[in-house]
């Protein structure tokens, strides 16, 4: 017997495997948690069970949707990078057409849920989010080194998703978060892009790094860019949004960062970048929980 | 069946033969079938006995004057929704039995059933504010939402088994114009859960 006519490919897909790749399992939870904290911020008093599970639905729809278009538009780069190659669309185990349905559909579900249920404001950012990442950010990977830039804006449009959600409005603490998740992914995706900038250069993304094999310029902008957020991230304490607890901490934990990143400065090898991309990592969640459990 | 057990080896997943999964699923369905039909029979029993049928004189259903109406025209709309979500599963299945992949047409399907979903819980949420519940109203409001909520639970299921069948499919291509049987199982029981929701809406709503 022969094998079914549509089966696509040989490898055997592991389904679960797959779907998490697609999606970007990681990223999106990591979308859905800084949603969460601009919920949480943004809400007073006791906490809206129904409207907080239908903002976190929704935003994780919506992102999980926007990783799979990302991933159909770039089925072809991902082939010629080591880090990206296993990916089930350049691997060959899914069909374009497929991914593109499904990117599509999860979009626009994840948009209905938000809609439906919080307000048209969050729906409309979320909405800018998968347009940004997906129409502006995605394309522009490959004709500019400014791609970092804008790649931020969806990736720090989250929190004002939950903030907007909770809240109704925008005001200056849901931009403040707005700002210090942007400033804070400055530094975090120029230490990825000079560990990967050979990578990223053989399937022809425009990067900075790419051209800084010394990686001095690169970790001056990083060290800038955390300076920047150090400053930024003392701002909601400084107007008198949080604490002074919340002030110190913030403090504490922006030096930290600004002397990894120094670091980097001085001794431009990979395992410093690493330190600083992990350091980076560490820094966000400790911020965004103390600015949580500090909340006035 | 004979190419049932020789396509199974690319199909390691698939343990039943296809004739035996659909005999499973329908002896499911019956008994399902016999769960609903003891709910809806209780409830006719309980409102015979409490208030009498429409053509006899002292008839009064919702049984008290401030108790509050169901949204029928409303549920009517959202019947139509049910009905559609039937229907763009068989054209899914239709798909698939041509050798696509049927995939937009699931995904019609989980949104008409989410839909569906939403709006019942809109439903609910409303008549909570009206202040109908599991315990005031007596017969009215308890088989109002044990009958309602134990079907949109089969419905939730539903959309559920429809997401699996719609991930399975985009991601392993699983389903061949010869072999779907988890597609054909899943139709099986969507239609079903359509079929207990006319006799639901019938009884509950219009009667």
């Amino acid at each position: 017997m022969k094998q079914p006519a549509t089966a696509l490919h040989e490898p055997k897909a592991d389904l679960l495997a797959d779907l998490s790749e697609l999606v970007k399992a990681r990223l999106s939870l990591l979308v859905l948690i800084t949603t969460l904290v601009g919920f949480l911020l943004g809400w007073r008093g006791s906490i809206p069970w129904v409207l907080l599970s239908a903002t976190l639905l929704g935003t994780a729809l919506c992102a999980c949707g926007a990783a799979a278009l990302n991933q159909w538009w770039e089925r072809d780069v991902d082939t010629r990078m080591k880090r990206t190659a296993g990916r089930p669309l350049p691997a060959g185990r899914m069909a374009p057409a497929d991914a593109l349905l499904f990117g599509l559909f999860f979009s626009f579900f994840g948009l209905a849920v938000l809609f439906l249920f919080t307000n048209p404001r969050a729906t409309f950012l979320a909405f800018a989010t998968i347009a940004i990442y997906v129409l502006v950010y995605t394309p522009m990977k490959r004709l500019s080194s400014l791609n970092t830039l804008v790649g931020a804006i969806p990736g720090a449009l989250p929190p004002l998703i939950g903030w907007v959600a909770a809240r109704g409005s925008y005001s200056t603490e849901g931009c403040l978060l707005f700002a210090i998740l942007w400033f804070w992914q400055m530094p975090h995706f120029l230490a990825i892009a000079w560990m990967y900038r050979d990578d990223y250069k053989n399937a022809g993304f425009v990067m900075l790094t790419a051209r800084d094999t010394e990686g001095a310029m690169t970790a001056r902008q990083a060290l800038l860019y955390a300076v920047f957020l150090l400053l930024v991230s003392l701002l909601p304490a400084i107007l008198g949004y949080q604490s002074p607890v919340f002030f110190f901490g913030a403090l504490v934990f922006g030096l930290a960062f600004i002397a990894c990143a120094v670091a980097f400065l001085r001794r431009r090898t990979c395992d410093s970048a690493r330190r600083l991309f992990f350091a980076s990592i560490l820094y966000l969640p400790l911020l965004l929980g103390l600015m949580v459990m500090t909340q006035r | 069946m004979s190419t049932a057990a020789l396509t199974h080896d690319s199909h390691d997943h698939q343990g039943a033969s296809p004739a035996t999964a659909k005999f499973g699923m329908i002896m499911f369905l019956i008994s399902e079938a016999m769960l609903f039909a003891g709910l809806l029979g209780g409830y006719f029993v309980l409102r015979w006995a409490e208030n009498g049928f429409p053509w006899q004189p002292n008839h009064a259903w919702p049984p008290g004057k401030d108790t509050a109406h169901l949204p029928v025209f409303l549920t009517s709309i959202n019947t139509v929704f049910l009905l559609l979500s039937s229907a763009t599963f068989h054209m899914a299945e239709v798909a698939v039995k041509k050798g696509k992949s049927g995939l937009s047409w699931l995904a019609v399907t989980i949104f008409l059933g989410s839909l569906f979903v939403g709006i019942q819980c809109y439903e609910w949420w409303h008549l909570h504010h009206e202040g109908l519940w599991f315990n005031t109203g007596g017969v009215y409001g308890s088989s109002f939402f044990v009958i309602t909520g134990f079907h949109g639970l089969h419905v939730v299921i539903g959309v559920l088994l429809i997401v699996w069948c719609f991930l399975r499919q985009a991601f392993t291509r699983c389903f061949t114009p010869e072999r779907h049987i988890a597609l054909e199982n899943v139709a099986l029981y969507w239609h079903f859960v359509d079929v207990v929701w006319i006799c639901v809406l019938t009884l509950l709503y219009y009667v």
